[in-house]
């Protein structure tokens, strides 16, 4: 029915980085306007995104803010009448953005590595040149941070996977890949939402859900949570 | 400006020229573009709403039924702006000659942002309409004829 | 309480969404035609953000089992009520077991049901809005199927007029701010957003032709199909978020316009955004038609918006002063 609803998870091949210096900021529509970092990912980029996104919230003609990786979207309650004078007003509000740590809370989400969801393990070892108990060894062991929440309800973006096992999305997507799912996307790594198409590498299963639309919060992840993967079986 | 009797409440005379209500209607017909619409009420006297201006009262009845036909009038709900056609629609509800039939819609009245059905009371076959499209009827106007 | 007689798949319960959770990567949802919801409600003297039902397949077919009012606004689906016809944009009083059904319309592509109260379905995360994709809110998170059962709230229903009335359509009252063109092709009014100028002399193909609205369409987005408008090398960029209105275009250089239930991040380079006030029409295009975006800007945004305010609190003052006067007129 829909093919893109439920779009890969964005780990491009080309990153188009905005270049040192100012930050980028264009709008989207009337109602909204985007506001990107320059330069290179890195954590402090992404903690003065935070920063910014605390602060653009309590204006009075925000609606909501989205801070993605290391941008932040701004979404306005309705048009306004100086788009000029508002994106003026965010890039001083950018320029005076000091870098803030959210203390967040720690997760600890039990995974299930190997087994029968991880039908991608073996792609992932044949490109990181290690062996699935190295691969999994070195997800479990690392300390991620959670970027941003996006794309699905709750799905949280890591950061912090060992680069020697950073690997590429796939070219043809999962078509129905169950919600738990543990998955590497490039240089990020997630626990996936929702059941259906992604394009992620999986390499477990968690059972833990990570959004309840009845609880408050409903998503059990906040940006600048730190996650730790807890190596509940192995099952190679 | 207001003749007639003292408010009290109940009668339905006295609601008509209830200033509140008159108020609006006023404002609301100066809104459609419609200079003034009559009310005739129970006891048999006309109310005229002049629109932005007012009302004034008249005891005897003077409004003159045009209506010689044999055929069945079918009259505008309210006063606006007759519309064989619905706005969202390419084609009448009724076409002349065709069997109509008690609560059927066969045409609309626009008044300022909204529109009125003009219905069908009694069966028949649609003998004409009375109107230009867009023209201005009063309430009570007769916009269409019916042979029973 | 309403009864679903008929019905196909994804006719959901819509209100105009659901705002503040986007950064947990939860959609907006809400209404295809925000501005036939609305005007539905006012019709009905409901608060403008009541549930409503969404019907985007027809035929539908409905019992009410009370006394109520209904509005029907947005695609003329040839309404009967009883077998009698009702006219698009209409408002009527309905009795217990009187049957409702709607028709595939010929033009447009959703119609709305309003009822006196509102659709009582539990508000969740401040929104009655069903979020198919997160299957929660609306009706369980749902569409709706056969033998549904609805509750409408408060009793608040006007003594509407014999026969009912209704609201003049916006493409006929706003008809001078939504401008029509003569081959019928929808036009869209968008403004350049991030990545355009990498598209170079490309981006005139993106204003200059016409697109055709793919069967991979719906409430999520819109898939065009036309002459691909490529990148000399393709770029992604780091996951953002994005809203309803923006015009994405991935690496087959067609575009994807996202709709109310938008993915709430993207990555692909992003040529335009439709300017808000020009999403109800988007909403109400079919799959099969054809559509030109017409570059704007926020100052034309602005005066189209003050216009369709305007149409609005026209209608919000002149129903209940046009339901007072009927009800003096009736009771000579």
């Amino acid at each position: 029915m829909i093919s893109f609803q439920n779009k890969p998870l964005s780990t491009p091949a080309f990153i188009s980085a905005v270049p040192a210096g100012e930050p980028k900021i264009s709008a989207i529509g009337t109602g909204a306007y985007l506001i990107e970092a320059p330069g290179a990912f890195d954590l402090e980029a992404q903690r003065r995104i935070w920063a910014l996104a605390h602060a653009v919230e309590q204006w009075p003609e925000v609606r909501e803010v989205v801070p993605g990786v290391t941008n932040l979207l701004v979404i306005l309650k309705r048009t306004p009448v100086e788009p000029e004078q508002f994106e003026a007003r965010l890039l001083s509000e950018w320029n005076c953005a000091r870098a803030i740590d959210l203390v967040g809370k720690t997760v600890e989400i039990p995974v299930t590595y190997g087994g029968e969801h991880a039908t991608d393990l073996a792609a992932v070892c044949d490109y990181t040149r290690l062996t699935d108990r190295e691969v999994v060894q070195l997800h479990w062991q690392g300390d991620y941070t959670v970027v941003a929440l996006g794309s699905a309800p709750g799905f949280g973006y890591l950061h912090g996977l060992d680069p020697r096992i950073h690997t590429p999305r796939k070219t043809v997507p999962s078509l129905r890949m169950l919600k738990g799912t543990v998955t590497i996307g490039g240089m990020q790594t997630g626990v996936s939402v929702l059941t259906g198409p992604n394009g992620w590498n999986s390499i477990g299963f968690a059972e833990l859900p990570m959004f309840d639309p009845t609880k408050s919060p409903p998503a059990l992840l906040a940006p600048g949570d730190k996650v730790r993967f807890v190596p509940e079986r192995i099952e190679l | 400006m207001i003749k007639g009797p003292k408010r009290k409440s109940g009668s339905i005379a006295e609601q008509v020229l209830d200033p509140v209500i008159l108020g609006k209607i006023a404002l609301w017909l100066d809104e459609a573009g419609v200079n003034s619409i009559e009310i005739e009420t129970k006891d048999g006297r006309l109310v005229r709403i002049v629109a932005g201006a007012g009302v004034s009262t008249d005891n005897t009845d003077s409004n003159p039924d045009l209506s010689v036909s044999p055929a069945m009038p079918v009259k505008a709900p309210i006063a606006g702006h007759f519309l064989p056609v619905h706005p969202a629609r390419d084609r009448a509800e009724a076409t002349i000659g065709a069997a109509v039939i008690p609560e059927q819609i066969i045409g609309f009245v626009k008044i300022g942002p909204l529109v009125m059905p003009v219905r069908v009371e009694e069966s028949g076959r649609l003998e004409g309409c009375c109107i230009e499209p867009e023209a201005l009827v009063g309430y009570g106007d007769t916009v269409f004829l019916i042979e029973p | 309480m309403i009864e679903v007689l008929q019905t196909g798949p994804l006719n959901t319960v819509q209100d105009l969404g659901r705002f503040g959770f986007r950064n947990a990567g939860v959609t907006s949802s809400g209404a295809m035609d925000r501005l036939a919801l609305t005007v539905g409600n006012l019709l009905v003297g409901n608060g403008e953000g009541e549930a409503a039902l969404e019907v985007q397949t027809f035929p539908f077919r409905l019992r009410v089992n009370r006394d109520t009012t209904v509005a029907i606004t947005g695609a003329d689906c040839d309404a009967r009520l009883d077998g009698g016809r009702l006219p698009p944009w209409w408002a009527v009083a309905v009795s217990a077991g009187q049957v409702l059904e709607l028709d595939t319309p010929q033009r447009s592509a959703r119609a709305y049901l309003s009822f006196a109260g509102g659709i009582d379905v539990a508000p969740v995360m401040g929104s009655r809005s069903t979020s198919l994709r997160g299957g929660f809110g609306g009706l369980d998170g749902r569409f709706l199927a056969v033998n549904d059962r609805l509750g409408i709230g408060g009793a608040g229903a006007y003594a509407m007029p014999p026969g009912g009335f209704g609201a003049m359509p916006p493409e006929a009252a706003l008809a001078d701010h939504f401008p029509a063109s003569e081959d019928g092709t929808l036009l869209v009014r968008a403004v350049p957003a991030g990545e355009y100028a990498l598209f170079g002399g490309e981006a005139e193909r993106f204003w200059s032709q016409t697109w055709k609205i793919s069967s991979q369409s719906d409430r999520t987005g819109y898939r065009l199909s036309g002459e691909p408008i490529k990148l000399a090398s393709p770029v992604e960029l780091r996951s953002h978020g994005v809203v309803p209105g923006v015009v994405q275009m991935p690496p087959s250089g067609e575009p994807i316009v996202q709709m109310s239930d938008a993915n709430t991040a993207g990555g692909y380079p992003k040529i335009a955004g439709v300017i808000d006030i020009d999403l109800w029409r988007l909403g109400q295009a079919r799959i099969g038609s054809r559509l030109r975006f017409v570059r704007s800007s926020v100052a034309e945004a602005l005066a189209v918006e003050r216009a369709v305010e305007a149409y609005l609190e026209d209608i919000r003052r002149t129903v209940p002063m046009l339901v007072q006067a009927i009800a003096v007129m009736s009771r000579r």
